[in-house]
């Protein structure tokens, strides 16, 4: 397993590298002047001014000598600092991802909680020739799947934080306050919740249906295990596989999710980061918070390799 | 006669030390009835229709006997003897019948009542060992996990009789595979351990479904031996599934033998292969091969298919295949009469089955 992990991370070096250079084009390619954005434009301030803070900024130099430098200075995590405000990227970044990271976790959590149970129901029902859980589990990811996720979240917010003011609006997160930290997290958790939900509990429902087919269904059944215990722990386990796939393959959806999520919710994670970044040219702050998603993102993907192991016994993982 | 002739040539040399003569461990017991099921019917509606799986089976397995349910595939043998558990799933659904075992009807048991049945009083063993045991579960949760549940022993008690069983069924180093998976388990040492679990709680009567039809032929004759063995030793009674006449002969008490969801003959072994009723008994004797290694001399095969059990024919569902029907066969269906002390049989023709003797039946293919 630990050979396999490092032999994983070596891997994954070549992969970061790849994408330090991807974003690092994709944000030059933006267009607009960052330095018009700054300063205002060259009718205002005169081309001298607008000259020199480009030199200050290493704007003037080639892109391959942007690139180069750009590149060396990322690998010791020095991500710059922002080109409006000077801050650190690094200050900006460790404020914004545990925001980020607790909506992403807390909707996986809550999705699973609620999809997972209402899939396997949904199965076992369908084997005792009940299947309205059944129906109702595809009308609902139906409904669910065309709705846009901005627009349940304008709703949520209309709703729940503008009527019935049951939740802020806005205002910063208080990591020691657990209550004020649900009460800012609850929506745009549910929100992204709901765009998750449907499709896990599909794939949930369709698996444990398989398994509950399997022969050693028949035997637990046959020794006097109770149904709960059946569909719980010898059908749900086995179905664990196809499940924990779909979560890391909508992992990147869930993160797109969380963009529109935190600036609907005005979260200062790292979508708002990141919308901020791009909006106002500020490379370095929009190439620091891309560098985190795609490493996120890869590091979900390794979660669920070592998942696999830890729920099927007979998976071996071999680099 | 032709009756010995069978049995002479379907059992290996060793076969006597398994069946231990004509009931020869019975005599104890030999009167007790351990289980009467009567009028034993199970449905499912598909879309093609009702097919009638189990149609009306009444038997009776005295304690420590070990009865036979012989039939092609597809005569309901498994669902008839899964329903005995009420492990059939929807869309079956048992339509009639009762199986009192010692004062309880199992068919009537729910809930808690049933899985305390299930696993202790009465257990069943499955035919392919490969699929039948939790891939993900180490083989010493789901051996213990009976035990707990049943004998309510504490962990370690568990484990300690776990490890005994284990030993019991003559899996070599039980210490080291009772926390394997069970895919690093051979086939046959899977089936010893579903054997294990089965006997774990010294259950009253074992079902066991073609429990070696899926293993090799070498391993086969283990687990046989095997069955019998600790079958004796826990005194449970064995409701044996087979296709295979060769390990009835070996193995078996009484046979009943399963047509089109209904028991068509049903006798002691003996009687049963020395004096067949029923045409189709008499086909499967025919065409049991040899395998004691002398050539075959020549081997009856019942031609056409089994009914389809969702458009069973009016009168006596083997009619078309049966070299003796006529019209009575195909206007009414035979009832099931006693042909000999405690031997039946489901025929309009039994007598002229009884008296063929040395005649075939059948005719003998190439
Ligand atoms: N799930 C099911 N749906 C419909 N019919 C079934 C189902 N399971 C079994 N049957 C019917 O029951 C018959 C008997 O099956 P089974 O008991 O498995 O036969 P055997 O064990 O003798 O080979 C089959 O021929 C089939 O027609
Ligand atoms: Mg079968």
């Amino acid at each position: 397993m630990s050979t396999y992990l490092a032999k994983r991370g070596g891997v994954m070096i070549p992969t970061i590298i790849g994408i330090v250079t991807v974003v690092f084009l994709m944000v030059r390619a933006l267009p607009g002047d960052p330095v018009v954005f700054l300063l205002g434009d060259e009718g205002a301030v005169g081309a001298e001014a607008l000259e020199i803070m480009r030199e200050q900024l290493g704007l003037t130099d080639s892109i391959p000598v942007q690139y180069v430098r750009y590149v060396a200075k990322t690998l010791t995590f020095d991500l710059g600092n922002s080109l409006l405000s000077g801050v650190p990227v690094v200050e900006l970044l460790k404020n914004a991802i545990p925001i980020t990271l607790a909506v992403a976790a807390a909707s996986v959590v809550f999705s699973v909680l609620v999809a997972v149970p209402l899939g396997a129901l949904a199965a076992y029902w369908r084997t005792q020739g009940k299947d309205s859980l059944d129906q109702g589990l595809t009308w609902f990811a139906i409904i669910a799947d065309a709705l846009p996720g901005f627009w349940i979240a304008l709703v949520m917010l209309l709703v729940f934080s503008l009527h019935l003011g049951w939740f802020p609006v806005s205002g910063t997160i208080e990591w020691t306050d657990p209550w004020q930290v649900f009460t800012r997290l609850a929506l745009p958790v549910v929100v992204l919740g709901i765009a998750q939900l449907a499709s896990i509990a599909r794939v949930t429902r369709t698996a444990v249906l398989d398994a509950l087919q399997d022969d050693y269904v028949r035997t637990a059944r046959s020794l006097g295990t109770p149904e709960l215990t059946i569909l719980f722990r010898h059908a749900l386990r086995n179905s664990m596989l196809p499940v924990i796939t779909v979560l890391g393959l909508s992992f990147g959806r869930l993160l797109g999710g969380t963009i529109i999520t935190e600036n609907v919710f005005s979260l200062p994670g790292m979508g708002t980061l990141l919308v901020q970044g791009i909006s106002g040219r500020d490379y370095t702050v929009a190439q620091g918070v891309v560098l985190v998603y795609a490493f996120l993102f890869i590091s979900v993907n390794l979660i669920t390799d070592v998942l696999y192991t830890r729920i099927d016994p007979r998976v071996k993982l071999e680099a | 006669m032709l009756a010995t002739k069978f049995r002479s040539r379907n059992g290996p040399p060793n076969a006597s030390s398994l069946n231990h003569g004509n009931m020869a461990h019975l005599m104890q017991s030999e009167k007790n009835t351990l289980l009467s099921v009567r009028d034993l019917s199970v449905e499912f509606h598909t879309a093609r229709g009702v097919v009638k799986a189990v149609n009306s089976v009444s038997l009776d397995i005295k304690a420590g006997e070990r009865l036979a349910i012989v039939g092609e595939s597809g005569s309901g043998k498994s669902i008839m003897s899964m329903s005995l558990l009420q492990l059939v799933q929807y869309p079956g659904r048992i339509t009639s019948g009762s199986a009192m075992l010692e004062g309880t009807d199992l068919l009537a048991l729910k809930g808690k009542k049933l899985r305390a049945v299930r696993g202790s009083k009465v257990t069943m063993i499955f035919q392919d060992p490969m699929t039948s045991l939790n891939p993900v579960l180490r083989v010493s949760e789901q051996l213990i996990a009976p035990m707990r549940r049943h004998l309510h022993l504490g962990q370690r008690e568990a484990k300690e009789r776990g490890l005994k069983l284990l030993a019991q069924v003559g899996i070599p180093d039980a210490e080291g595979n009772f926390n394997n998976y069970p895919h690093e388990l051979s086939g046959g040492m899977r089936q010893r351990v579903l054997i294990a679990m089965a006997m774990a709680c010294s259950p009253r009567l074992l079902i066991a479904d073609e429990p070696t039809t899926a293993l090799d032929v070498t391993i086969q004759a283990q687990i046989i031996e095997l069955l019998a063995k600790v079958s004796k030793e826990e005194g449970s009674s064995v409701l044996f599934v087979t296709h295979d006449m060769g390990l009835v002969a070996r193995f078996a008490d009484r046979v009943a033998v399963m047509y089109g969801g209904r028991i068509i003959e049903s006798g002691p072994t003996d009687q049963m292969f020395e004096n067949p009723h029923h045409p189709y008994t008499r086909g499967l004797l025919e065409s049991i091969p040899s395998i004691t290694g002398e050539r075959p001399e020549r081997l009856s095969q019942i031609e056409g298919t089994p009914p389809d059990l969702a458009f069973l024919p009016k009168g006596c569902s083997f009619a078309d295949r049966c070299p003796l029907s006529d019209e009575v066969c195909i206007e009414t269906q035979p009832a099931s009469l006693t042909v000999a002390s405690d031997h039946t049989a489901a025929c309009h023709h039994s007598d002229v089955v009884a008296s063929l003797g040395e005649r075939r039946l059948f005719d003998a293919e190439n």
